[in-house]
């Protein structure tokens, strides 16, 4: 098939797939899903950060 | 299936996790359009963490984790709706998932705790929660930032659990239980150095909050910036406390100039005063088809979006509000015309009174879906609908600082809170005249001793005008003292044993949500 036919055509074929499998996504709710699924180990990142210790004065409160 | 309201079962949707098990099909040209809606807000948080200070900041800050749950938020403030509705609702709500991101950017390109530019800080003035930013109109090459909405009160909209490590947090260092969440999260953000560092300077509301009165004082110590009370009056019927706050704007006024070196702009002051009271023209609108058998933006449509435009609290460009509000004035118009209602039918017309408890419990959406309960109006939208002075003029350069102390008198949620008895009570009769209202949803927050003192005359003078009352205890940030359920079960049982109706949607008495975001 001529390139300049079969360009066009693969990215025609991509977009509706990739428009497929996003219907897909948004109806099955799956975006909110896989962000649930990581929730907990996203989570645990957040132990690890260094924090300033909160030491203030007597006087402040 | 799914054209028309109602015509799915939307509680089964929840089967225990933190999310639905899929989204609603409303028919194919609501779907199509609720489908774009969703492409457009992942494309804008997406676009949001192309920016390396925005990942830098996504992973610094463990409230961002929860943002994450937007389109769910989405999803609960458009449930159940349909045509005109569903579009009013993500007209808005998307607005706000994009100012969001355009804020957050914003503050983290600011943000020293993750190495942002210095000089962009000194542009910014971090604010106090709900407090008006209409101060900032007047320095145009400065930006407010009211930092807490970010890891608390937007936040907690859109995660139950978002706030609750910062409640105990501030709990631990000695805060007692018995106080209003909301400032309590806040210094447990303070406490637990989960707030961005931003500003060159600080301006503080003068809550009258217990917790928020304990925690400013704290706050300020972590900022380490010079900082500015505006102790501004909340009586706002008394004419002598507004001359006081006009002392306390040109206080505040002074201290950002000499701070930042800016100089006050008239010209920019009075451009975003115009446009804000083509906000209130349209809000005023809004309010007089809502007298009408048709309400078209009720309370679960219009009132988060009302908090942000009319304390300014996401720094938005005026013009920004100007556009959605015509969007919205085009669709209440189209709505109205084909006689389109906000639910199913109209059983109840609500006043929805307290402050708010329904954004992440998606209370006033449930009402229309489950009960028929249109919420017409709300307590927090219920602030200023005063014209202000916007040309520039000799006359009204005065004129403008009385009318930023009033607006600031007139700050959100306090003005009926705090505001005196007039303003708490005697106004929930008015209103229930005026928009012909047949129900009180009193969201009773149990640390809010303002309201909760006047819960025996609120029983009594509704009682007397023959008012219904349906009261909702609800522990605002933190949803283990008063859960989703069982605010849902106090409107259930009133309204099958009081006043023997069945749900339109029975599904929806009781929802499996107890660990939903």
């Amino acid at each position: 098939m001529n390139k300049l036919v079969k360009i066009p055509v693969v990215a025609a074929g991509a977009g509706a797939g990739l428009f497929a499998v996003s219907i897909v996504v948004y109806y099955f709710n799956l975006d909110m899903r896989l962000i649930e699924a990581l929730h907990p180990y996203l989570s645990k990142w957040y132990d690890h950060i260094e924090r300033r210790p909160f030491n203030p004065p007597k006087e402040v409160f | 299936m799914g054209r028309k309201m109602n015509s799915q079962p939307l509680g089964t949707f929840y089967q225990g996790g933190k999310t639905k098990i899929r989204r609603e099909w409303r028919g194919l040209t609501d779907t199509w359009y609720d489908y774009r809606c969703w492409v457009k807000n992942w494309g804008a948080m997406v676009k949001f963490l192309m920016h390396p200070q925005s990942i830098k900041g996504f992973f610094r800050y463990r409230w961002m984790l929860e943002y994450a749950a937007a389109p769910d938020f989405i999803d609960r403030c458009t449930e159940g709706l349909r045509g005109t509705q569903l579009r009013m609702a993500h007209t808005e709500f998307d607005f706000i998932v994009t100012e969001i991101t355009r804020s957050l950017k914003l503050l983290f390109r600011g943000d020293r705790n993750i190495g942002g530019d210095p000089k962009l800080s000194e542009k910014m003035i971090a604010f106090d929660e709900n407090m008006m930013e209409q101060l900032m109109w007047g320095f145009p090459n400065l930006y407010g930032m009211c930092v807490q909405v970010f890891g608390s009160f937007a936040l907690v909209a859109l995660s139950r659990e978002g706030a609750v490590r910062y409640i105990d947090r501030a709990e631990e260092f000695g805060i007692t239980g018995d106080v209003c969440t909301m400032p309590k999260a806040e210094l447990g953000l303070c406490i637990e150095d989960d707030m961005p560092l931003v500003g060159k300077c600080i301006l503080h509301a003068n809550t009258t909050c217990d917790s928020s009165l304990m925690g400013n004082g704290i706050e300020d110590w972590r900022y380490q910036l010079p900082s500015y009370t505006i102790a501004c009056a909340e009586r706002v019927v008394d004419d002598l406390t507004r001359e006081y706050t006009a002392d306390e704007i040109r206080g505040a006024i002074r201290f950002i100039e000499e701070q930042t070196g800016e100089k006050w702009d008239w010209t920019a002051y009075f451009h975003n005063m115009k446009l804000y009271n083509d906000e209130t023209r349209c809000y005023l609108e809004i309010l007089e088809m809502n007298k009408t058998e048709y309400p078209q933006v009720p309370d679960n449509n219009y009132n988060l979006y009302r908090d942000l435009y009319y304390t300014r609290m996401l720094n938005a460009p005026s013009e920004a509000y100007r556009e959605i509000n015509r969007k919205i004035r085009d669709l209440m118009y189209e709505g109205y015309e084909k006689k389109a209602l906000p639910c199913t039918e109209i059983r109840h017309r609500a006043l929805v009174w307290g402050v708010q408890a329904e954004f992440y419990t998606n209370f006033s959406n449930w009402l229309l879906n489950c009960w028929g309960i249109v919420g017409v109006t709300h307590m927090l939208n219920l602030t200023s609908t005063e014209i202000y002075a916007d040309e520039d003029t000799p006359e009204n350069r005065e004129q403008a600082i009385y009318d930023l102390a009033d607006l600031y008198m007139k700050m959100i949620m306090r003005n009926r809170t705090e505001g005196g008895f007039s303003l708490g009570v005697d106004d929930v009769w008015r209103f229930c005249e005026e928009y012909r209202l047949d129900m009180i949803i009193m969201l009773e927050q149990m640390a809010c001793k303002a309201v909760t003192t006047w819960h025996g005359i609120y029983e009594e003078e509704a009682a007397k005008r023959g008012i219904r009352v349906i009261w909702i205890p609800h522990a605002l940030l933190d949803p283990r003292k008063a859960d989703r359920q069982s605010m849902r079960d106090e409107v259930n049982r009133y309204m099958r044993t009081v006043l023997g109706e069945e749900p339109f949607d029975p599904s929806l008495e009781t929802i499996a949500d107890q660990n939903a975001w």
